[in-house]
């Protein structure tokens, strides 16, 4: 199993958000997270991201199993952010860098690239995504839906095993829906294991394998 | 492309990274000490009417201010004390750690004046200084900010400033929770070895600036939208119980002390 956890709980102070979760996913697998605002799925997305740490339970990574102290080795925590690759819901939150095309570059300069591999990586991902006339433009000027564009490129350039993503399609039209959609659908042929929190479920048809559903108790029901 | 659709060969080089962690941390300890304030109420000196509170230590630190007598600075150190310790654990051990650094501090600042013989003025600064920083301490982590704001009107502070600083704890939450999670991104990328680590925080705080600057406007549209013409009105409920009536009591008895003390020499 590639990721696996097993009766995960987390609170906020006294406030459950995850009770008693049990979820398998499989390498290349399509998962979606589906449920009410409110249930935990981003608070899962957080857990599965090594953001926060379960107050119970066991999550298992490809092997190893995630906890505060094991991410304590930087090793193994850069190793295991660079595998997983987060977006976030609120792509402003995510974009920090002064132009589009550094905040692309930023994780392949992370992991030591040349700046040839690196330049072939941005440009590979401002195609994938459709936004190279943006490549010069500050993150903070663009619209919505190519805030969210720039999110995805800048945790692809990454080539993470795993895509998680919270609620991509919130306050993004009909056409660039349609376009993130055609793009998971691309990178889960490619063999992408992707995670994705929404409480739409009509947008998601096609595109998983599974789908978990959270109730509003923060169980998976 | 084909990048894309292969797995790496990564391994991570070594880096200090404690810089973005220590960052997160101390937003966060400033965040989750507003929020803190959302918890349900606590008995004693919490429940007091905030009010109360309000005048009483602004009442006490004036009197600081005007005593020229180390005992009274001393009395009133040691009531201040005792108000302090009957604060929950949590928030004693912060004003205990807020408050010696003030003393040090201050300390550090009159060794000069000490050195020259001034000791017993370099003193009695120093005591006044503790005392004053203990009862702020003690009325900031007693009473929720938004009572604090509203007893300000007793002291003729104008609504509309109210309104600001009431707008201001709430954007230091919301710009706290997203500096929180700018760093947490900047973690989650920082998958390697960084040079200008520095240059990524002082991106953040561009960004910062100019998403405080957005809400701001935001914000100023929104109350315009609601027919907001510059001037505001708050309420404040003045209720008063046995306990404020023994916490007014108590600090009659450190006001007495002032006048008592003033010609012990």
């Amino acid at each position: 199993m590639f990721i696996k956890m097993s009766d995960i709980s987390f609170n906020y102070d006294s406030v459950s958000a995850l009770s008693l979760i049990n979820i398998d996913i499989n390498k290349g697998e399509s998962v979606a997270l589906v449920g009410p605002n409110g249930s935990g799925k981003s608070t899962l997305l957080k857990v599965i991201n090594g953001i926060c740490f379960p107050s119970q339970g066991e999550y298992w990574f490809d092997g190893l199993q995630v906890t505060e102290k094991a991410l304590k080795n930087q090793d193994y925590l850069k190793l295991f952010h660079k595998r997983i690759g987060f977006v976030f819901q609120n792509s402003d939150a995510q974009l920090f860098c002064a132009t589009a095309f550094e905040e692309i570059a930023f994780g392949p300069r992370q992991i030591g690239l040349s700046p040839d591999e690196v330049n072939e990586r941005v440009f590979d991902c401002l195609n994938l995504l459709q936004i190279e006339q943006l490549k010069h433009r500050e993150p903070y000027h663009l619209s919505e839906g190519e805030k969210k564009k720039l999110a995805i490129a800048a945790v692809l350039a990454l080539n993470p095993d795993v895509l998680t993503l919270d609620e991509p399609m919130n306050n993004l039209d009909v056409k660039t829906r349609n376009f993130l959609k055609d793009l998971l659908i691309k990178l889960r042929d490619a063999g992408k294991t992707i995670i994705c929190a929404t409480h739409e479920v009509s947008q998601i048809q096609d595109v998983f394998s599974k789908v978990i559903s959270i109730s509003e108790d923060h169980h998976i029901s | 492309m084909n990048w894309l659709y292969q797995e790496d060969t990564y391994t991570p080089v070594r880096d200090r990274k404690l810089y973005i962690d220590r960052s997160i941390l101390s937003i966060l300890g400033t965040v989750s000490r507003i929020r803190h304030e959302e918890k349900g109420h606590r008995g004693g000196i919490y429940a007091v009417s905030p009010p109360a509170k309000f005048v009483c230590t602004l009442a006490l630190i004036i009197l600081f201010s005007l005593s020229r007598n180390i005992y009274f600075t001393a009395f009133a150190d040691s009531c201040a004390i005792l108000m302090a310790s009957l604060l929950v654990m949590s928030d004693l051990k912060r004003i205990a750690a807020v408050t010696s650094v003030v003393i040090l501090f201050s300390f550090i600042l009159l060794l000069p004046s000490m050195l020259m013989g001034n000791i017993h003025n370099s003193i009695m600064i120093c005591m006044k200084i503790a005392g004053s920083v203990l009862l702020l301490n003690i009325l900031s982590h007693s009473t929720k900010w938004i009572n604090i704001t509203r007893s300000l009107k007793l002291i003729r502070i104008p609504d509309i400033i109210i309104l600001i600083i009431d707008i201001t704890m709430k954007y230091i939450v919301i710009l706290g929770n997203f500096a929180v999670n700018m760093l947490y991104a900047l973690r989650l990328r920082s998958v390697g070895k960084e040079e200008g680590k520095h240059r990524s925080i002082s991106n953040i705080l561009g960004v910062l600036f100019i998403k405080s600057k957005e809400m701001a406007e935001m914000t100023y549209h929104a109350m315009e939208c609601r027919c907001f013409s510059g001037s505001y009105s708050t309420q404040m409920k003045f209720t008063f119980k046995a306990r404020d009536f023994l916490y007014i009591l108590f600090i009659l008895f450190i006001c007495a002390g002032f006048f008592l003390m003033r010609d012990v020499k």
